[in-house]
């Protein structure tokens, strides 16, 4: 049997520059994305379709006492309008779901456990119907007290969002343990490594601090939008979603049907930064179109986007024990994740961000408590930089503060304890691949530090720069298949469950089938996901298309290829290994003229068509209580650096500009990774200094895109980015998250260097820099 | 369908044709374009905010979302779908995919009805700041801004030398 890191080692492809790689091509079917006519879900219709509403619960936590929707019924236009009640008749599915814990309801019945926790659907013949309907149905309420904040979740007297811990899924992900379930803890996960206690006796220093990371949101551009529709063959989703093959299986287990009879197609998505992984409003179209007999669309308003995901706030507790060199002998960590009032993803989010609360360093004593908490808010869920941007506002602050304390600079501190190839990390695994020091050197020359790292302008405002490091894993162990398929016109098709939400899966994939097979890149088609055909795939999440799919593809493509030549090679009467492939034809190596085109190929050895198949399969995995094994098959590893002004009397911050860089391995499409690059940075900008839900009582304040600010043009500094690339042969590293982290932690510590003040609590408002300012 | 509202149809030029729009004059215009089948207009805020749903109504850039269906009588609306000239895409079109303007899109068609307008009043070669200036209320959150702005500047630059009588309405 293969030991993990074998199997890793066989997951990753290496990739070199040639005809297609390393190319900035235009996005896949670009003109369909500036013409207007890119299909996505919201264009979709079925003839007989109902349009759905939601009826959300407008209380934090309650008992249903009663749901009235006579009202809605008597409406013209209305058809149907389902309830709790309606699972309970012959044949319903199930009412209850989740990605690990089944413990979502897809209608409430007894109770509601956040405003926005969904109460009935209404089906009508048009969305406005739908919504108007909606607001006839009476809801009575007997009202719990709410538990909104971490504190109030760990109360010894603390009212129960669950009264009991909910059923965990039968099979969930191998890499998902649950821990110390009882209470409002959701679940929790340890890492224990060495002897804490003693590094902090035998410590020159010991620094310690709380930070706080808010829930924010996604904001996609395009709402979650589900059709869903019964027929003979079973169930069909339509669904704007990143996980179609998660979807499938919530709805399979839903529904007790086989996963064949449930089919899940996604067109091209509008944004999904994390927000449309698992089931979200699947199950409750689909739950309607059993119900009614009919199919049925679901559009999300705008608000409730801002009732359906999050991401997690976060409260971090963070000690660690320095030497006077410089040197970190131990960190002691307790990190509570506020999960909201469903576990979603959370088991996992909190695994990968406990590990990731000790940074790329080499910390020998590591003792971290990660904590799932339930609490009657919006669910939170996975959200690009999946628990990492909550760690690294932690303990890159404290980095700074460190150097601060023992008088160091900071870029000097971290290289003395980052990770170098061959260090041990604080799971156990061998860090075969770190280069940190040299992303920390690229952002550190791209603002010249430490020259001018902190400048009095005069008139209040201080210039400042700010440095941050970062890793990030994957999900591991994870599973990627792949089909390529040549046809006898000499085009490609790739059949690939990997979503294109925008990041260029699609049009990348497109690029390493085309190298592998030397055609023209306009050859190669790449399907929408439809699990009905095209083969598995984990999730389009974690930034590891790219790698885990690219891997798939490549195989699947060289398949191809190898059965092709071999075709080609009783044509030319040579054995296989002398052919290659060239611009869409077969030659003899080095033989000038010598080459059959494919279609010529094909035609000649009577094949109508040439399938190969890919697969990359990782391994891996930790122990829930000590946090030893295997988190992550391969690191992303990024750091990113600023330039700003603080005005001292307004607490205002100007960014003057933003670097970030990220090991990419090979860069597959050079336009594209910039974007992702820069969408990630622009992310950062945003966690860092404008994006907060907002909940008073329970109640989300701001859940409109007039209260709730997003980065603008306006707002961005110059931004420079700085993609690490290996020669040669080299692995692929996604880029779609490695940025987002590093940014925010950056630019509070040259709020922090500007100030001499620093903010623990994100975003950094002006206000907030003022109150950091007035403390001191 | 309160019944309510006032029924009365209105009249205007839609990508070029005329166009009746019936039903509910108050209605959504966003609605009443996306029933024509032109998906390029998407609403995202639904507040006006964002600028997703912008398209030209006489060539100024409005939204659609809190734009109501009878302000629309007897004006000339052009959605994305109007932008290329017998299948062929306008000189921005081709340069937003050529500085791979967009991630998802979802929000280009938007930006590019403002940018349109942008450098249909003003000549030259327009500054980041003006660009910034010109597409303002417009958001994407997959964050291509520095690209749009290429773009948009990219084809000003080739549209000749600077008119300095003209500058940004």
């Amino acid at each position: 049997m293969k030991t993990p890191a074998e199997i890793n080692h066989d997951g990753a492809v290496a990739v070199e520059a040639g005809s297609a790689i390393g190319k900035s091509v235009d996005m896949y079917a670009a003109r369909s994305r500036v013409d207007g006519s890119i299909d996505f879900a919201l264009n979709a219709e079925i003839p007989g379709m109902l349009h759905a509403a939601l009826v959300r619960s407008t209380v934090p936590h309650a008992e249903i006492v009663s749901v009235d929707v006579s009202a809605a019924l008597e409406m013209d236009g209305v058809v149907t309008v389902m309830t709790a009640a309606d699972f309970e008749k012959p044949g319903a599915p199930a009412r209850h779901y989740g990605p690990v814990i089944n413990d979502q309801p897809v209608l409430c019945g007894r109770k509601v456990r956040f405003v926005g926790d969904p109460i009935a659907i209404v089906g009508a013949e048009s969305a406005e119907i739908a919504r108007a309907a909606a607001e006839l149905v009476d809801v009575e309420y007997k009202e719990l007290p709410a538990i909104t904040s971490v504190d109030e979740a760990l109360a010894a007297d603390a009212d129960l969002v669950h009264d009991q811990p909910p059923r965990a899924r039968r099979r969930s992900y191998s890499d998902i343990r649950l821990l110390g379930r009882e209470g409002n803890v959701c679940t929790k996960f340890q890492v224990r490594k060495g002897d804490v206690d003693a590094a902090f006796a035998e410590a020159d220093h010991i620094i310690e601090d709380v930070y706080y990371s808010p829930a924010v949101s996604h904001v996609t551009m395009e709402p979650h939008v589900v059709l869903a529709s019964f027929n003979p063959q079973g169930l069909h989703v339509m669904s704007s979603t990143q996980a179609p093959f998660a979807v499938r299986d919530t709805l399979s287990e839903m529904f007790d049907l086989p996963s064949s009879k449930v089919r899940v197609t996604v067109p091209p998505i509008g944004g999904g930064y994390g927000g449309k992984t698992y089931a979200k409003v699947e199950p409750v179209t689909a739950a309607l179109a059993w119900h009614s007999g009919r199919p049925v669309k679901l559009v999300l308003s705008r608000e409730e986007e801002f009732l359906t995901t999050t991401k997690h706030a976060a409260q971090i507790h963070m000690r660690s024990a320095v030497k006077s060199d410089g040197t970190i002998t131990g960190r002691d960590v307790t990190i509570y994740f506020n999960g909201g009032a469903y576990a979603d993803i959370s088991p996992r989010l909190i695994k990968n961000g406990s590990y990731s609360c000790v940074g790329p360093y080499r910390i020998p004593n590591v003792r971290i408590d990660s904590y799932a908490l339930y609490t009657n808010q919006v669910p939170a869920g996975a959200y690009r930089g999946y628990g990492v941007s909550q760690a690294a506002w932690g303990y890159e602050s404290q980095m700074d503060q460190i150097a601060d304390a023992l008088g160091m600079d900071p870029v000097e501190l971290r290289h003395r304890n980052l990770l170098k190839p061959g260090d041990e990390f604080a799971t156990g695994e061998i860090m075969s691949e770190a280069v940190y020091d040299e992303l920390l050197d690229m952002a550190a020359e791209a603002v010249d530090w430490p020259d001018d790292a902190r400048v009095d302008l005069g008139e209040d405002i201080v210039r400042a720069k700010g440095v941050a490091v970062i890793l990030k894993s994957t999900i591991t162990p994870s599973t990627s298949h792949a089909v390529v398929r040549l046809d006898n016109d000499g085009s490609v098709h790739v059949l690939t469950s990997s979503v294109e939400m925008g990041q260029g899966a699609h049009t990348v994939l497109a690029q390493i089938a085309a190298q592998e097979l030397e055609v023209d890149i306009e050859h190669v088609s790449v399907s929408a996901p439809d699990t009905a055909y095209t083969p598995y795939d984990q999730t389009t999440s974690s930034s590891r298309t790219t790698r885990a799919m690219g891997g798939a593809v490549s195989k699947a493509a060289a398949e191809v290829r190898e059965r092709l030549l071999e075709r080609a090679a009783d044509m030319f009467d040579v054995s296989a290994d002398k052919l290659v492939l060239n611009e869409g034809k077969v030659e003899i190596r080095d033989v000038l003229d010598s080459g059959i085109s494919i279609p010529d190929v094909l035609a000649e050895s009577r094949t109508g068509s040439i399938v190969g198949q890919g697969e990359v399969i990782t391994a891996g995995g930790l122990d829930p209580e000590t946090g030893q094994g295997l988190a992550s098959d391969h690191w992303h590893q990024g750091s990113a650096s600023v330039v700003l002004d603080v005005d001292l009397a307004t607490g205002k911050i100007y960014l003057r500009s933003l670097y970030a860089a990220a090991l990419a391995g090979r860069v597959i499409n050079p336009k594209l990774a910039k974007l992702q690059m820069h969408g990630s940075m622009i992310f950062g900008i945003g966690h860092a200094l404008y994006e907060e839900l907002i909940f008073e009582d329970g109640q989300l304040t701001n859940p409109n895109m007039s209260d709730y600010a997003i980065t603008s043009m306006g707002d961005l500094p110059k931004l420079e980015v700085g993609l690490l690339e290996e020669s040669g042969a080299a692995t692929i590293h996604g880029l779609g998250e490695t940025t987002l982290p590093p940014v925010i932690a950056a630019i509070g510590n040259a709020v922090a260097r500007a100030t001499g003040a620093r903010v623990r609590r994100l975003p950094i408002t002006p206000e907030r820099v003022i109150e950091a300012l007035e403390a001191l | 369908m309160s019944g309510t509202e006032e029924v009365k149809d209105v009249t205007c030029r839609i990508n070029g044709e005329e166009v009746t729009l019936s039903g509910e004059a108050a209605g959504s215009t966003v609605a009443a374009l996306r029933a024509r089948g032109l998906y390029g207009v998407r609403e995202t805020c639904g507040l006006g905010v964002c600028g997703t749903c912008t398209v030209l109504l006489d060539g100024e850039p409005v939204s659609t979302c809190i734009l109501p269906k009878f302000a629309l009588e007897g004006r000339d609306v052009v959605t994305v779908e109007g932008a290329a000239t017998a299948g062929e895409l306008s000189e921005l079109q081709k340069q937003f995919i050529e500085s791979q303007a967009f991630q998802c899109s979802f929000c280009t068609p938007g930006f590019l009805a403002s940018a349109q307008a942008l450098l249909d009043r003003t000549s030259g070669e327009l500054t980041r700041g003006e660009v910034e200036e010109g597409l303002q209320g417009h958001l994407c959150r997959c964050g291509s801004y520095d690209a749009i702005n290429d773009a948009i500047i990219a084809v000003s630059r080739r549209r000749g030398a600077s008119d300095p009588d003209a500058g940004v309405a």
